[in-house]
């Protein structure tokens, strides 16, 4: 976490364009660190406990502090450090290796331009000639001083340790008594936690993630239809994604490429769009059979209605501009609890993602 | 954040030292260009049927090719790295109409890309004191950062445009994404007859 109100003065710049240089993209990003959709599920089950824990307790310490819940840290730690993915994160909470950030002396690395004097003399970040953030929810030692506080009973307060570092957040996100169930409240303790408005959309879009996995869908008062388009859709779940394959019968193989060279031509699936051409075909209804045109169908659900104007059954789209249909170039169907099927993109299987797993939201079409 | 009452702002034209780090930075930035077509399936092509997959959950599971005709248009999914870029931008020149003079969309574009690159890493925020006013020290919320596709269209209002950007990047915690979307908003003002265009907080 990088505190900036007690972090006084300009900070020199150094190395501005080989910092951005360091900035810039060193690869297009593997499948290995390519997001995926958030749930509990894949949050290591002890970071998942400090996240509950830190909630239930932050009232002790701000105790006008309203809507703290485990979704809110986890969306911070996901960005800040993967949930301490890598690390072994003993009983206690203790996360081995230690998790500290670039050394933040304005060299340049991690695109860091800025000076942070030594604060802690070493004791978190292993180092007295600079500051690094640490543990998992990234805390400036600086910081740490005065936030950190003990949550797993050892009597001290350990940016390394989960529990600890979970309330230090919970605590630092609160502030002096947000209401965190109020949209603006929330953004601006993210915002507080790093001043970036894109940094605030990232952990926001996480927070949503979690949100919607921990409600599940309900189906039981759908009319026959929906549920008849739904089944059909889950029912494809492991299957592959297949450019350009899909059709009203089901599976096909589909055809080469995508931009990147990826071929549909010998992989016997579905396309995103191609799986709700086949869902919907199951309820005899006819879609065209691409994304964007499939956003003709139906009644238009706009983007600015939201995504809580969603209904299962409805088709949910995804655009690089998305108040313009044209540029829509993915298509799920709501199944209900923020949650979608679809089949994502090339090298993944038809599966479950929250509606807020990717960006560009585009609104929706009603066809049942 | 609130608007800083001395903004610094884009002026038409631009002085020449600030042209030359804007350009410098542009060509950072600038997109990979790569030939990309969609091949089509070829016509009369087809597969002797297959047995379906063991544990096959559709109804109907069909080994046969996507027919040409049927054949899927889809624009460039999530994931596909730089090769998708020139498609992405293409995409938006071609939807979104040009309605501001090259030069001034250029000079904007620039702008916006430079707002990005303030937001997301700290750097060059004393650029733009409106957006970043009275800040300390910042590390970066993102790495591998890369501007896919930048375009600049007039906004709500005559005085208003809008530059919409497609970008990639990874947090903190190494999680990549591509097709991020951030809309940065500009306000035109007059100051001795020269259009001076200033971004607003969002």
């Amino acid at each position: 976490m990088l505190m900036f109100a007690a972090v006084c003065c300009a900070a020199p710049i150094a190395g501005g364009l080989s910092a951005l240089a360091a900035l810039q993209g060193e690869g297009d990003g593997s499948d290995d660190d390519f997001a995926e959709a958030g749930s509990a599920a894949d949050i290591p089950p002890r970071m998942l406990a400090a996240y509950k824990k830190a909630a239930e307790n932050v009232t002790r310490h701000v105790t006008k502090c309203k809507g703290m819940a485990w979704p809110i840290l986890g969306g911070i730690a996901k960005v800040e450090s993967n949930h301490a993915t890598g690390r072994t994160i003993a009983s206690s909470g203790d996360i081995r290796p230690k998790i500290v950030g670039v050394l933040l002396n304005g060299s340049g690395a991690g695109g860091n331009t800025s000076v942070f004097p030594d604060t802690d003399g070493g004791k978190w970040d292993g180092t007295a000639t600079g500051e690094r953030a640490v543990g998992p929810f990234q805390f400036l030692p600086s910081t740490w001083q005065g936030a950190g506080k003990d949550n797993n009973g050892d009597e001290t307060a350990d940016p390394h340790n989960a529990y600890d570092a979970a309330l230090g957040a919970a605590i630092y996100l609160c502030g002096g008594g947000r209401d965190l169930t109020h949209k603006a409240q929330l953004r601006a303790a993210i915002f507080q936690y790093n001043r970036s408005n894109a940094y605030v959309d990232n952990v926001s879009n996480w927070i949503s993630q979690y949100q919607a996995a921990a409600k599940g869908p309900d189906l039981s008062r759908s009319p026959k239809k929906v549920r008849i388009v739904i089944a059909a859709a889950l029912a494809q779940r492991g299957v592959p994604y297949s450019w350009g394959g899909g059709n009203k019968s089901g599976t096909s193989y589909g055809t080469c490429c995508s931009p990147s060279g990826k071929s549909g031509a010998h992989i016997n699936g579905f396309d995103c769009s191609g799986l709700t051409v086949y869902a919907f075909a199951q309820a005899g209804i006819s879609l065209p059979r691409t994304a964007a045109a499939q956003a003709g169908s139906g009644k238009r659900i706009p983007e600015s209605a939201g995504k809580g104007a969603l209904r299962p059954g409805d088709l949910v789209f995804y655009g690089y501009a998305p108040k313009r249909d044209s540029t829509i170039y993915h298509v799920g169907i709501y199944v209900g609890g923020g949650q979608m099927v679809n089949a994502a993109r090339p090298g993944t299987k038809v599966r479950l993602d929250p509606v807020d797993a990717m960006s560009g939201y585009a609104g929706g079409a009603r066809l049942l | 954040m609130t608007t800083n009452k001395k903004s610094t702002s884009l002026k038409s034209p631009w002085p020449m030292a600030c042209c030359a780090v804007v350009c410098a930075i542009g060509a950072i930035l600038l997109f990979t260009s790569s030939n990309m077509s969609r091949a089509q399936t070829a016509p009369g092509e087809q597969l002797s049927p297959s047995p379906s997959p063991a544990g096959s959950r559709t109804a109907h599971a069909s080994a046969n090719r996507t027919a040409p005709g049927e054949a899927s248009r889809e624009l460039p999914p999530r994931g596909e790295g730089r090769a998708a870029d020139p498609a992405i931008q293409a995409l938006l020149e071609r939807t979104w109409p040009r309605d501001l003079p090259a030069r001034t969309e250029r000079e904007l574009v620039a702008a916006g890309r430079s707002v990005l690159i303030a937001d997301v890493s700290g750097l060059g925020r004393t650029r733009w004191p409106q957006l970043f006013a009275r800040q300390g020290a910042v590390a970066p919320a993102f790495s591998r950062v890369r501007v896919q596709a930048a375009i600049a269209r007039r906004g709500s209002s005559p005085d208003e445009a809008l530059v919409h950007l497609v970008w990639a990047g990874a947090d903190r915690g190494g999680t990549y994404s591509d097709g991020r979307i951030t809309d940065i908003t500009f306000t035109r003002t007059s100051k001795k007859g020269e259009a001076i265009w200033t971004p607003l907080p969002s």
